[in-house]
């Protein structure tokens, strides 16, 4: 065993695991500098369960209690805010979805008599329309909720593009007042004693 | 006589005429203030320059005030002198004393005290590293000046960080190059240049900026140089500290950045580069008073090249609003102005692609269509709202000890914008939603109904709902038409305010608009008051102890103490405006 193995040996006794190894008591018996560490070590872990262990403060328990009631009312806080954006956007998702059956359904003109007995349907012709409704998949509402969000979706992106154009746009001037200021610092005389 | 008298007189007048024209012309009688003796060496296009002028003074005057008393003996103030920051500036300080024999004070006093400036320019784009600053400061003492200087480079020379010191001549004028040396890099730093003339001192790291600053110096006309200029016009000329943003120092990178800018942020770039041609300069300062501190931003820009929609923006909100004279003037927080809805959203329109338009357009007009039953809500709605607008959240009367604050938004509807009656389509919108609600709440609640109601306030009907047990006490969200103005409260009680407050007569042309009040004596005074709901209130909402909550209120509290009101204002002129936020203290700041 060398110097280097018996030092990570010594190490690894501080840390806690047990170390019961005749190569490394063999090592002491010839090399004074380890036997130093050891002695140096022994007095360290020694000294250590002399040392009377801390006790914690009284109101500890009532700040930690305090501290995660309050960690929880935060979250609880997040969870709510969330809530709010939810349900503002689902009222929304529904108000929208109610604009859009109400374009999707067909307005009545004003028509006169003759021409509404004109237009309505001879029994034959119901009959056939009954037969293709049959054969054609029933509304539902999926269709406009997933247009609906994804226009939303879409102005999102719209206007996060518009703002990263923003951003570009005045960063110029941004840079330049974060090197002014580095500037005027480098400039003050006696930078390194301020500092 | 009279033959007599009448030469006399023009005597006496051409006199007194040459003698004001001498006077105002002669630079030897024109006393320039530190502040314009520093700003006329500025050399022209630089792209920020700070000053601050009048520490000593200002700095004096805080210190005897009763304000700085109040605030030495807050919890906050001990927190900070017991912090490691101050023992760290007590040590700066010490260092400062010990190498060039001058404390906080006296350096405060007789070197930074009367002002100083900060200019810098950036470099051509792509090329930052061709930046250039400079930094001018006027003494009170030359002498205390030279002995600084002078003590700096003994010290330094001394210690081994100056390494060189060389005289060098420009025009006739001396200057000198220092050449520092970087013990801890073990490397020389790159020189400094400084200049001195009497009580001025020019420093800068960049040769050619100096000699600039001696040119400026060497002309001495009565130019009082282009930044003195642009904070006058923005009437930051006797602030504390001010700094001027001036634009055309970033026109060629702002350019570059629109011309090279990808397809997808394209036009937010380009229309962007529009509004930024079009400003001339833009000024933020401080400047306390004697019961109050004032933070200003002022821009000015040419009026002709600022996008139409823009125009009309600012041209509506420069008008004061109607609505400030129907709220009331003290409540815990008021926010009102002239807004043109159909202006803004064009505005923003601007920063968005042709497709971004019609998605933003589109996305207003579903919700709104199926709300409003107006499928072109943009179009025929948005023009008939505001252009004033109110918001006002006010404490309960000091009897009512359980009472929580009253809301109230204000907003006005034209009826002459569009073809439809706007003030029918809001109200049938309202009225839906209000019964859903009512609809919503009774199925799930059917032992503590909410009841829809119709009421009358100064003769004009109102809606509102009932049902006690369901809202905190003195709550009653109601909604209507009262003057003009669509009106949604939090009680019949705020509807009968805002009808029945006695309108105060119109501001003067010119004047500041308020746009935002908080009042922080308002705040102490309902917390003080209905301490016992708030705390009892916030435990029970979070169910955590009371004691916990006491502190935060006294904490609070002791916060509020220390100011009176907050409020931001707006002042227009022919191609400017200048938004400036007042605090006043509880104490003054001047003794």
């Amino acid at each position: 065993m060398n110097c280097r193995d018996a030092y990570e040996l010594l190490q690894q006794s501080l840390d806690g695991t047990p170390m019961e190894s005749p190569e490394w008591l063999a090592h002491l018996r010839h090399c004074a500098e380890c036997r130093a560490w050891a002695s140096a070590s022994r007095r360290l872990q020694d000294g250590l369960r002399l040392w009377a262990p801390a006790l914690p403060p009284s109101d500890l328990a009532e700040r930690i209690v305090e501290r995660v009631l309050l960690e929880r009312r935060h979250t609880r806080r997040r969870l709510r805010r969330r809530w709010a954006v939810g349900v503002g956007l689902a009222a929304g998702l529904v108000l929208a979805l109610t604009g859009l059956l109400h374009q999707l359904t067909p307005s009545v003109r004003p028509t006169t008599i003759a021409n509404r007995q004109q237009q309505l349907p001879t029994p034959t012709a119901t009959a056939k329309r009954q037969q293709q409704l049959q054969g054609e998949p029933a509304p539902t509402l999926r269709e406009p909720a997933a247009q609906l969000s994804g226009a939303f979706a879409a102005l999102s992106n719209e206007t996060a593009k518009a703002g990263e154009g923003l951003s570009e746009g005045l960063e110029p001037v941004a840079t330049s007042a974060r090197r002014a200021v580095d500037l005027f610092l480098r400039e003050l005389p006696m930078e390194t004693e301020t500092n | 006589m009279c033959a007599c008298f009448f030469p006399r007189t023009v005597l006496f007048w051409v006199w007194l005429c040459f003698l004001w024209d001498w006077g105002v012309g002669c630079p030897l009688l024109w006393a320039a203030t530190p502040r314009e003796e520093l700003l006329r060496l500025v050399p022209d296009s630089v792209g920020f320059c700070v000053v601050v002028q009048d520490l000593r003074d200002h700095a004096a005057a805080l210190q005897a005030s009763p304000f700085f008393e109040q605030l030495r003996q807050t919890s906050f103030a001990v927190k900070v002198r017991n912090s490691d920051s101050w023992r760290k500036l007590g040590y700066i300080e010490s260092k400062i004393k010990q190498r060039l024999g001058l404390d906080w004070k006296q350096l405060c006093d007789d070197v930074l005290g009367d002002a100083v400036v900060f200019a810098y320019r950036p470099g051509l784009p792509g090329r930052p590293q061709q930046e250039q600053g400079v930094m001018l400061l006027r003494a009170r003492n030359e002498k205390v000046l030279a002995a600084l200087t002078g003590r700096l480079n003994k010290v330094q020379t001394e210690t081994g960080e100056l390494k060189d010191l060389t005289e060098h001549r420009y025009n006739g004028v001396v200057y000198y190059r220092r050449l520092e040396y970087d013990k801890r890099t073990k490397r020389d730093k790159p020189p400094t240049f400084y200049y001195v003339h009497g009580p001025i001192l020019a420093l800068s790291a960049q040769e050619s900026m100096l000699r600039q600053v001696i040119d400026c110096d060497r002309r001495s006309s009565g130019d009082p140089g282009e930044a003195a200029q642009r904070l006058r016009e923005l009437d930051a000329e006797h602030a504390l500290l001010a700094v001027w943003l001036n634009p055309r120092a970033f026109d060629a990178e702002v350019e570059a950045k629109a011309a090279n800018a990808p397809e997808d942020r394209s036009a937010a770039i380009k229309h962007f580069a529009r509004y930024w041609k079009a400003l001339e300069s833009i000024v933020l300062s401080l400047s306390p008073r004697e019961r109050d501190i004032g933070l200003s931003l002022g821009v000015r820009a040419r009026t002709s090249d600022v996008p139409p929609a823009a125009r009309r923006l600012f041209r509506e909100a420069a008008t004061a609003s109607d609505v400030w004279r129907r709220l009331p003037p003290s409540a815990l927080l008021t926010a009102g102005s002239r807004l043109d809805g159909a202006a803004l959203l064009e505005m923003f329109s601007g920063f968005l692609r042709p497709q971004g338009r019609q998605t933003l357009q589109a996305t207003l007009n579903r919700p709104f269509a199926a709300l409003l039953a107006e499928e072109d809500f943009t179009g025929n709605l948005l023009p008939a709202l505001g252009p004033d607008w109110g918001l006002c959240l006010y404490a309960p009367d000091s009897g009512d000890k359980k009472g929580t604050p009253h809301l109230l938004f204000a907003l006005r509807v034209q009826t002459n914008q569009t073809q439809k009656s706007p003030e029918r389509t809001l109200l049938a919108a309202l009225d839906f939603a209000a019964r859903l609600v009512v609809f919503a709440h009774n199925n799930e609640h059917p032992d503590s109904p909410l009841t829809f109601k119709t009421g009358a306030v100064r003769g004009q009907e109102v809606r509102y709902l009932s049902g006690a047990a369901n809202f905190p006490a003195g709550m009653q969200p109601a909604y209507g038409l009262l003057d003009g103005y669509l009106v949604l409260a939090s009680s019949l009680e705020s509807m009968n305010r805002f009808a029945q407050t006695a309108p105060l007569p119109a501001p003067a042309p010119g004047a500041s608009v308020p746009l935002l009040r908080i009042s922080f004596k308002d705040w102490r005074t309902y917390l003080t008051e209905h301490r016992e709901t708030v705390v009892q209130f916030l435990a029970q909402r979070d169910k955590l102890s009371r004691d916990a909550f006491d502190r935060q209120v006294d904490d609070l509290l002791t916060g509020l103490q220390l100011v009176e009101r907050a409020e931001l204002s707006q002042r227009s002129a022919p191609g400017q405006v200048i938004f400036t936020l007042n605090v006043r203290t509880t104490q003054a700041l001047k003794k």
